[in-house]
């Protein structure tokens, strides 16, 4: 008899759903994480060198940031790099917090447009776990856009500002579809959670404690009923014995080889992290790799490319408050006919930068002159910056994938990834479509100028589909449950099992998905 | 202070000479030098780039000129040499009248005029059938 009922690898936004989930249903649970605890009291927006440690310990890309608690991702070959972040609260602790849903279409891609595959389940499935999800996180956001009509509540919507009422206006005139971010923000105070402070950077840490982060939201709770939490420990492999999974082996925060064992594994080590453990559990009954009989694991790899379109304004605008990366968005070009690609793209408003970023891209721009003139230059660029990035929905392709790296390793010795990726054809005309057309409603909301280009490197937030969910053993790696086709009681509940991508932010759909397959899996194994 | 920091110095305070009329300082004054020695390391090598005839040149002029004698070295110089001053609080306060640092300061923000949203719920139909 194991000590947990479950064990779940990864304390991020999946990995935190369902362990709070089955908690609640009474079940033991032991969830562990490669990374540290976080202080929101020293978050960078706390210290004066905000911008500096944005570039270091808290920067995105995995592959720059290489802190103690991450793995090497080799992504030199592919035009996205990976960005991601190993702390109890996973990428939470650094998203923007945008938090729109998928739409129904997404779910049926191969019916609809004869395009990837469908999901072995639909959005009428997942309905009722993102208002679940909406309420714990405590989203913000306005009820009425026609292009989500069933989201019934909401706490008031982030502000737009006068940049985001300057674009809405221009959007209007376009007659295009926009509307005020969902954002896991919260905008007043609730459940024992501060209001957000509009002081801009979401990006590096919330030390309000206003961004849900999942550390302060469904890992807070689950705690108090019981779950517990071992963090700094990297999990290398599962152990597979007597045909199940016994549990996974790893080491400690001290560098000491341990085993836990459970009834059950969920991984939730996001869709470079699962497959990573999965590819590194091979062994004589699974040479391929743990759960891999089909071939997938690794593959299909979608990330959503972005384009980038900066708008710069004469008028200072006030682009320096409000949340980053929670403003408006547009859904207009989700689907596209008569246009020289298939699918579509949303358009994420983005608010400005801090001081450093706007001087630096003011002098890649070769506007800013040092002397003199330094000041005025500076002038040009800061607070007058507005962006739309144009997030374009990727397709799965067997070849775009992952693989272990073992030439390069962790401070344990388990491998790393090597990223084999790149943009499919209808991406490329997708995203020339989604920046000319952001250059143009920008132009409309009086920008002088505008620069634009994609994909953007440093923007791979959203990695989705490399354990992907089907009803056939051949081409998928989970069923419907999200329970290993080849392994009874191997679970994987996070963005790995994502069938198609859409164009938004895939965190609520995350979480939303594991809150279900939780209470799949509390059905399989109850 | 040793004397090739001198020299950066002063090629530092000519790159960012400060703004008085808002009391942005200039190199020196920012206090920006050491986060610079710390991120960049080889002051040296910039050093032996200048001469003091070099720094009565146009500024501009004379980093093009040292950019192309030593290359990316000099150009991670330059970065970083903006990273340290435009991340000093005694530059980054005068020029964006924002606090430093940030947290837990407020700003207070319009609530949304939700009239701007009536043309969408006029004109916009949804997801395509």
């Amino acid at each position: 008899m194991s000590d947990f009922h479950f064990i779940v690898v990864g304390a991020g936004a999946a990995g935190a759903a369902v362990a709070w989930r089955l908690v609640e249903k009474g079940y033991k649970v032991l969830c562990l994480d490669r990374g540290p605890h976080m202080d929101a009291a020293q978050y960078p927006s706390t210290a004066t060198d905000w911008e500096i440690q944005k570039r270091e310990a808290y920067n995105p890309v995995i592959a720059v940031r290489q802190n103690a608690f991450d793995y090497p991702v080799d992504d030199g070959e592919s035009p996205i790099a990976i960005c991601n972040y190993n702390a109890v609260g996973g990428s939470t602790i650094l998203y923007s917090g945008h938090f729109p849903r998928f739409l129904p279409p997404d779910f049926a891609l191969k019916s609809r447009e004869g395009l990837g595959e469908n999901w072995p389940i639909g959005y009428n499935e997942l309905a009722p776990y993102f208002a679940l999800n909406e309420d714990e996180m405590g989203m913000s956001g306005l009820v009425g856009d026609p292009y989500y009509p069933d989201i019934q509540e909401a706490l008031p919507p982030v502000p737009l500002g006068i940049a985001g009422e300057t674009l809405g206006r221009a959007f209007n005139a376009k007659g295009w579809h926009w509307w005020p971010s969902y954002a896991a923000i919260s905008t007043r105070e609730r459940n024992g959670r501060n209001a957000c402070l509009n002081l801009g950077p979401c990006n590096t840490g919330c030390p309000q404690g206003a961004k849900a982060s999942v550390d302060i939201t469904y890992l807070k709770k689950a705690v108090a009923k019981g779950l517990v939490i071992e963090a700094e420990f990297a999990v290398s492999k599962l152990l597979y014995e007597n045909g199940k999974v016994a549990g996974v082996e790893g080491y400690d925060c001290e560098g000491q080889l341990r085993r836990f064992e459970a009834d059950n594994v969920i991984l939730a080590s996001s869709a470079i992290g699962t497959p990573r453990l999965l590819l590194n559990s091979a062994s004589q009954d699974h040479p391929q790799g743990l759960a891999n009989t089909s071939g997938m694991v690794g593959r299909n790899l979608m990330i959503h490319p972005l384009g980038y379109v900066e708008g710069l304004f004469e008028e200072r605008l006030d682009t320096d408050s409000g949340p980053q990366g929670s403003m408006l968005y547009s859904l207009e070009f989700y689907r596209n006919e008569g246009a020289d690609h298939k699918l579509g793209y949303m358009m994420h408003a983005l608010r400005g930068t801090g001081p450093v970023e706007a001087a630096t891209s003011a002098l890649q721009r070769r506007k800013l002159r040092f002397g003199a003139s330094l000041y005025d230059d500076f002038d040009q660029f800061y607070a007058k910056q507005m962006v739309i990035a144009v997030i374009c929905e990727d397709l799965p392709e067997r070849e775009n994938r992952l693989e272990l790296d073992p030439s390069k390793q962790d401070r344990f010795g388990a491998p790393g990834v090597k990223i084999h990726y790149q943009l499919h054809e209808n991406t490329k005309k997708m995203m020339i479509h989604g920046m000319s057309r952001a250059r143009e409603v920008l132009a409309e909301a009086g920008a002088k100028r505008s620069y634009a280009y994609g994909p953007v490197r440093n923007t791979g937030w959203h990695i989705l589909g490399t354990a992907r969910m089907g009803d056939s053993p051949v081409d998928s790696v989970v069923n419907r449950k999200g329970q290993a086709h080849d392994v009874g009681n191997l679970f994987i509940v996070d963005s790995s099992v994502f069938v198609t991508s859409s164009c938004v932010n895939p965190a609520n759909t995350i979480q939303s998905l594991s809150l279900y397959l939780a209470d799949r899996i509390n059905e399989t194994v109850r | 202070m040793k004397q090739s920091d001198n020299a950066v110095l002063k090629l530092l305070d000519a790159m960012f000479p400060g703004e008085p009329a808002r009391n942005v300082p200039d190199f020196t004054g920012s206090g920006a030098f050491e986060t610079l020695r710390k991120r960049f390391g080889d002051l040296q090598a910039i050093a032996e780039l200048l001469s003091a005839e070099a720094l009565s040149e146009d500024i501009n002029g004379l980093l093009k000129q040292m950019k192309a004698a030593g290359g990316d070295k000099v150009e991670r110089f330059i970065e970083e040499a903006m990273i340290a001053y435009f991340s000093a609080p005694s530059v980054s306060v005068p020029l964006t009248g924002k606090p430093s640092p940030l947290f837990p300061n407020a700003t207070v923000m319009k609530e949304i005029d939700f009239a701007l949203l009536e043309p969408v719920l006029e004109n916009i139909r949804g997801i395509p059938s």
